[in-house]
């Protein structure tokens, strides 16, 4: 049955790597039966070719055999790990049933691992559980983008949402001061207010939070750390040597202690906006954050929206600084 | 021949490799388990043989495939998604590769019971080797499937000798 596809702001990205051109026209009409769109399918012969590829690529999920020539599925998903693809998704379609060499592919990241021959519905479902965050995402700000649209040119700023008022600070410095307090312990930091995030400062990754409010429907606001910030406060709270915090932001790869404790200080941040949201009923919580690309298309209509949001630099000694903002979205 | 050989249960492999036949070809079909004759059976046009190498014991053993140009068609154009006449003879080798990549999964667990196995890649048959593996090996067990005077063969080398 055809169901209508999730359009996406920006493609997801898959690339199929098998030696068998038959595995990889199954896997091809798998992907495009997951139902969104626009996606961009590479596909390589062997490990090699995938690896040469990878780089530029830079695919959301690699689906890749197990048994080629040259290179292997699980020897590729090794090397691309090294090469630094800490966070491409990878998952497996493949003959192989060896408990060690499966326990390495989920070692090495395997989202999933699925035997061959498979059912394209199996396909499908293994597919689309990887990817759906992702696309979710994606998916969410179009929604609450688009609500908000045609976005009001800046100087008439958008309605007011609950009882917070036109212009408001969502998070106030003060609020937020107390939460990056009680995140960063002893660890020195000063928080400067009001300098705006805009795309051309982005880092190319940035830790993306939507936040829900129980009595509104959608996003009711959006967090964004840029990579920097996401490791000084990912860093600071886990009291990170400030080395490996400034080795995380000149890589832009922050470890999974890192992430987890960017996440958790991100759910802190929603006592922040129940405060000001005038709404002492309202029950706003983290619903999901991930990292997303500074090229994703919707953070720029974000980013230039008017009203109702904060913006900080943070900077802490030994670290560096880093950028964060909160936009609420309009009703 | 592996020394701890389990109980064969062949009725299984039939129905495993009937199924997998129809995940890849979608065509249902039944094979049947079959004496091995002592002289190799007719190479078919599109023929794969898969090695397979027991980790417990390093016993080489393997399978070979058998399809007939018909049903190269019939189970390439299911998995390229296309007519089978648009099919060229590439993909026809590609298709039935893979199912040698397949069925190989079925035999392996049917040789080795629980113990691992290493799965090499599908090498195409060709006439003047496939009667010297066929005499130098062991094969016990054929299963043969046959639809429309077409003849699909899956060769079962209990011990499969150094290729040639």
């Amino acid at each position: 049955m055809e169901t209508n596809p999730i359009l996406l702001s920006s493609p997801l990205k898959f690339l199929v790597v098998d030696d068998s051109r038959a595995i990889q026209a199954i896997i091809r009409r798998a992907i495009s039966k997951c139902g969104y769109q626009p996606i961009e399918v590479q596909t390589a012969l062997n490990g090699e070719q995938a690896l040469d590829l990878i780089g530029t690529f830079l695919p959301d999920l690699v689906i890749t055999d197990w048994h080629m020539p040259k290179v292997s599925g699980l020897e590729m998903v090794q090397a691309m790990r090294q090469m630094g693809h800490q966070k491409t998704r990878v998952g497996f379609v493949t003959t192989e049933r060896t408990p060690a060499l499966l326990n390495e592919a989920v070692a090495n990241g395997a989202m999933f691992i699925l035997h061959k021959p498979f059912d394209d519905a199996e396909l499908v479902a293994v597919v689309t559980a990887a990817v759906k965050d992702l696309a979710r995402i994606a998916g969410d700000i179009a929604t609450a983008t688009s609500e908000a649209a045609p976005l009001a040119p800046p100087a008439a700023a958008p309605e007011a949402v609950g009882n917070l008022k036109k212009n408001a600070d969502p998070v106030t410095p003060e609020a937020l001061q107390q939460q990056l307090s009680a995140c960063l312990g002893n660890l020195p930091f000063r928080l400067i207010p009001h300098e705006k995030m805009t795309i051309d400062k982005l880092t190319p990754n940035i830790l993306l939070g939507l936040y829900s409010a129980s009595e509104r429907k959608g996003v009711y606001a959006i967090g964004m750390l840029d990579a920097n910030a996401l490791c000084m406060v990912g860093g600071g709270s886990a009291r990170k040597n400030p080395l490996d915090v400034r080795a995380a932001m000149a890589t832009g790869h922050p470890d999974t202690v890192m992430m987890d404790r960017a996440h958790d200080f991100l759910k802190t941040v929603a006592e922040c906006l129940t405060q000001t949201s005038g709404e002492p009923a309202w029950e706003i919580v983290l619903a999901k954050a991930s990292v997303v690309k500074n090229t994703f298309s919707k953070l720029a209509e974000v980013l230039a929206q008017p009203g109702n949001r904060s913006d900080f630099r943070l900077s802490i000694p030994g670290y560096g600084e880093g950028r964060m903002a909160f936009f609420v979205m309009p009703a | 021949m592996p020394d701890s050989t389990p109980v064969r249960n062949t009725a299984q492999v039939a129905a495993r490799l009937a199924r997998e036949w129809e995940l890849l070809s979608g065509e249902s079909r039944v094979f049947d388990l079959v004496a091995a004759p002592s002289s190799a059976p007719p190479l078919a046009e599109f023929s794969y043989l898969m090695p397979l190498t027991l980790f417990a014991n390093q016993a080489r053993c393997g399978l070979g495939v058998l399809i007939q140009r018909k049903d190269a068609l019939t189970v390439a154009a299911n998995m390229f998604g296309v007519l089978p006449h648009e099919i060229p003879d590439e993909d026809l080798k590609d298709a039935c590769s893979e199912v040698c990549n397949v069925f190989s999964d079925c035999i392996a667990m049917h040789l080795s019971g629980n113990e691992d196995v290493s799965i090499g890649l599908p090498l195409m048959l060709e006439a003047q080797n496939y009667e010297k593996i066929y005499r130098d090996s062991v094969v016990t067990e054929i299963y043969q499937s046959c639809v429309h005077s077409t003849h699909l063969l899956v060769v079962v080398f209990d011990s499969l000798c150094q290729l040639p």
